[in-house]
Formats: C-alpha cells, structure tokens, sequence
C-alpha cells in the first residue's frame, strides 16, 4: 500500500488542522461574538470537531471546520443570558449619533445597522464571502445549501445591504424601496443577529 | 456569479472587525490547549469502555506525535489521573442531583400523556387580559458557569434571575447566586480556598434599553404554525433537541395562556423519540411529568428533560444530563449539567 494521506494519523492530521486553522476560527467567533470567551469557545470548537472527526472533509478543511463553529457558537450563546451580548451590542451602536464619530467610524455604524436588517441568512452568506473569504462553494457547504441557492441567497443580501447603505447615506432616495431595510425593521430584526449566532 | 463574491468583498470586506488581528494566545498555551483537545476521546473511541491505561498509551502516542513542550504533558498527565468513566473521585465536579422520577401514576406513551394534559389546559380559562411588564423569575445553573472568572466544581451554586420585559422591549434583569451545594466538607474547603466564588451577596441588576428578543410577537395557538414558528433561530436541521431548546427560551419570554401553552404541548408530544419517565418533584419541589429525549448534538449524548405540570400544561422546569459519557467534563456519570426552573411567569404593573 502506498503512503498516502490515508496512512496518516487522525491526531496528526487532526493537530496539522488545529495549528493551520486556529487563527481561522478565532476571527470568526469574535467577528461574530467579541463579548465571549474567544479563547473557552475556539477550544470548545476544536474539542468538538475532535470528537467529529470521522466526518472531517478533508477537502474543504476550513468550511467544515467553519460549520463546526457555527454550531458550537449557538450553543455556547445558547448557554448564555438571553440578554445583552451582541444584539444589545449593535443596539447601542444602532442608537449612536453617527454624526459625533469620525467619518470611517459613522461609516462603520451605518454598515453595522444595514447588516442587522438582513435576514439572518442572508447576513451570514455576506460574512462568509466577505469576511472568511470563502468562494461561493465553500460557502454553501457551511450554510448547508447548494452553490446556486447560496449564490442567489449572497445576490438578494448583497442587493439589499446596498440599498440600505445607500439610503442611509442618502435618505429619502432608494433605488429598490421593496427590498430595502425600513429604519424601523432594523431593531425589530435585531433579534434575527441572535438567532443568526444560534445556528 | 462568478463577480459576486468579489463584489461583496468590495462592498463589506473592510469592515471586518477582525482586519489586522493578531492572535493574543502565544504557542505555549496554544499547544497547551491541543494536548488537552487531543486527550479527550476522538473519533472512534469507545469512550464508555476506555481504560486509563489505553488512555494512557493514546496519549503519549500524540504527544510523541505532536512534538508538545514539557509543561503541556504535564497538563495531560493531570487530566488522565481524574475520574474515568463511572469513576467516583474527589476531583469530579460537584453536579445537581438527578431528579428521580417514580411509578408513572399516567401509564402510556409520551403522546398519550401529554395529550391528556393537554385536554385539561385547553380547557382552562384564559383570564383577564393585562398589560404591563412581562416577568420571569427563575433558578438556573450550568456546569460551565463561571463565577467572578472562574468555573466552581466544588460546590453546585444556582444563580436565581427575576426578569422584567416592558412592551416597548426594554427591561430589567436582577440576579443573584443561591446558597452553594456541597457534597462534603473536602468540597467545601476546596470552594473556600477558591476565594469562595459566589458567596458575595450582592446583587447584579442589568437595565437594558431593549432585550434581544426571539419571539417579539405572540406565539401561535395553532400548534403546526407553533412549530415552524419555534424554529427562528432553532434550527430544524439541529435536530428535536432543538425544539427542546426553543421551548425553554419560550418560557422565559412569553407568558403563555392555556391555548398557547396546549400548543406548545403538542409540538413536544409529536418529537420523535420523546419519553415519558414518570411522575417527579422539580427543583421547586412541586409535582410535574417528566418528559426526555436524547441527542448527541452537542458532541456528547445528552438527555434533555421537561418538567411539565399535568394540572395546567406549564413548563416547571429542564434539566440536561449526561447518560453515559462525561467527555471530558469531569463529571461522573450520569450528571446534570445544566438546569432551569421556571418559577413564575406573569404580567406585572411594575419592574420590581
């Protein structure tokens, strides 16, 4: 028999995972929640993935390693108080007066608000594209969907997030006013960022 | 398609609050943290029937592999001396006791159990209408709560929470540790030369302008639209202990009416696998059913339970408990590891 990556060890594969990826999992869970314990959480995620690893896919190493965290963050939150955290987080920035701050500061606060008023599905093919850098394939496996439903998933949120940006840099002028997040829906689906860290 | 994904990198990419992170955790202690990773069960381990001794011989077998540093298998060596499976051992963490259920006075399945309390809820009157502040009061504890930045596995020490939601969505959340649980005078020593975490009396009030709610309207009476209406932010592809999971968010909440509540019984009645274990007294000590159903979702089996009171179709209560595998939370097995009591849920006039 030929050496070859099925002669390897589970632990010695499993630990070039962790060192290649750790970094990886630790930006996910603080862009996502920065209030908990990112170093407790990352351990939990590579604890359970250990546990899982007869189903590693050894071929997209990094997205299943992102569903494993995606799961393991809404349990973690899950555990928490249902209260404050990163809703109650967002919130406060929400309610921040965007003129008291730096420019790249307000643009940050508009982007923030924009983004809670996708859906939370639409919210997190935004992330995985934009800030875990994942292609559209890789993608659609954490979320769970085929590539063309996800890419079509991205095309509504990206479409959305524009319009809401562009009415919050320009009040009054929509280009899409039936897909555009209302400033009132922005507290209301605020919730949604929760639900979003549960799944 | 192919343009899309850069498209929305340019539109979202440089606000990721992450750009030049640099990772606090320096290779010691990340090499630290594999070694115990790796020193839980893995894939494909009997983790039930493993012996310390092929624990043992695992264990240095990766530590050979992985090259880690003197400190790091030290922690090891300190991990695989704790309790194993089953084992009683001074080091194992203090848990609730289970709740002990006895000789079912409702005989049948899960379904016919609660389907009979279910026609006793639906029948009981609503009540006048209020309007006010929603209010919770709850006792809660969780093996992996830490107090003052440390996790206690010397004592069991509840944490009781009363909550006031206004309509407008904000509210007001006071919470305060109970009196600690020991299970011998050693575990006492032990939580006393911790700095006696929690004993403190004070009391934590959080005001916050609008809590993060997941259900801000009111839950359906119809029990189909209840079901898929539980699944915001519970996935179904997690499986029926997600539903388990939804329910005991509903209840802190939603103050449920009898119709409601009779709903939210028959979404529970139709999980599959759902257990009926017999009549039981929850944390409170006041008479319920209990109802179980077990998942290995969270990585470890788990049985989660519901406390159900037979009289008016109420939640009393949830625990979950580890069966058969403590992984590697240094519990012995069979342990609660988390549990909730609903104490009371009403409408209040005022948030004290």
């Amino acid at each position: 028999m030929k050496e070859g990556k099925r002669m390897v060890e589970p632990a010695e594969r499993f630990t070039a995972l962790y060192r290649q990826h750790r970094v990886d999992i630790e930006r996910y869970v603080l862009r996502r929640a920065p209030e908990v314990d990112v170093a407790d959480v990352v351990a939990e995620v590579f604890t359970v993935a250990w546990r899982r690893f007869d189903e590693f896919d050894s071929e997209h190493p990094l997205p299943w390693l992102y569903g494993v965290a995606r799961r393991m963050l809404a349990n973690e939150l899950r555990r928490r108080s249902r209260v404050r955290h990163l809703s109650e987080r967002v919130k406060t920035s929400s309610t921040e007066s965007v003129e008291d701050h730096s420019p790249a500061i307000a643009q940050r606060i508009v982007f923030q608000q924009a983004l809670n008023g996708l859906r939370e599905l639409e919210r997190e093919a935004v992330l995985l594209v934009a800030w875990e850098r994942l292609e559209l394939r890789e993608a659609a496996l954490v979320a769970g969907c085929g590539t063309s439903a996800f890419a079509m998933r991205l095309h509504r949120a990206r479409r959305r997030l524009r319009v809401a940006l562009s009415e919050e840099e320009s009040p009054g002028r929509s280009e899409d006013a039936d897909s555009a997040v209302k400033p009132s829906s922005v507290t209301a689906q605020l919730c949604e960022s929760r639900g979003a860290l549960r799944k | 398609m192919s343009r899309l994904p850069n498209q929305t990198r340019e539109l979202a990419g440089r606000f990721d609050p992450t750009l030049g992170y640099q990772s606090r955790t320096d290779e010691s202690t990340t090499d630290a943290i594999l070694c115990r990773i790796l020193a839980d069960a893995g894939p494909s381990q009997d983790k039930a029937t493993a012996s310390a001794t092929v624990t043992q011989r695992r264990i240095s077998r990766r530590v050979a592999i992985t090259g880690l540093a003197a400190v790091a298998v030290a922690g090891v060596v300190v991990y695989i001396d704790g309790p194993g499976p089953g084992e009683q051992s001074a080091s194992a963490a203090a848990t609730p006791p289970l709740l002990a259920t006895g000789a079912p006075d409702m005989p049948g399945s899960a379904a016919a159990v609660l389907g009979a309390i279910i026609d006793r809820t639906r029948s009981l009157p609503a009540g006048p209408a209020k309007s006010g502040y929603r209010h919770f009061s709850l006792d809660t504890w969780a093996l992996t709560t830490r107090i003052n930045n440390q996790q206690v596995t010397s004592a069991v020490i509840p944490e009781h929470r009363e909550v006031w939601i206004a309509p407008d969505g904000s509210g007001r959340e006071v919470r305060h540790y109970l009196t600690p649980i020991f299970a011998s005078s050693a575990a006492k020593q032990a939580w006393q030369r911790q700095g006696m975490p929690g004993s403190d009396t004070r009391t934590d009030t959080v005001t916050s302008p609008s809590f993060s709610l997941i259900w801000p309207q009111a839950a359906p009476t119809d029990p189909a639209a209840l079901a898929k209406w539980l699944t915001r932010g519970h996935p179904v592809a997690n499986g029926p202990a997600e539903t388990i999971a939804a329910v005991t968010d509903l209840v802190k909440e939603q103050v449920l009416d009898p119709q409601q509540r009779a709903a939210l019984l028959r979404v529970i009645s139709k999980l599959p696998s759902l257990t009926y274990r017999g009549p039981v007294n929850d944390r409170a000590g006041r008479p319920g059913e209990l109802f179980s159903l077990d998942s290995n979702y969270s990585g470890l089996p788990t049985r989660y339970e519901l406390i159900v009171d037979k009289v008016d179709g109420r939640i009393l209560g949830s625990d979950e408990v580890l069966p058969t595998t403590p992984g590697k939370l240094g519990v012995k097995i069979p342990a609660v590891i988390d549990y909730e009591t609903y104490l009371q849920a009403d409408i209040t006039s005022s948030n004290h």
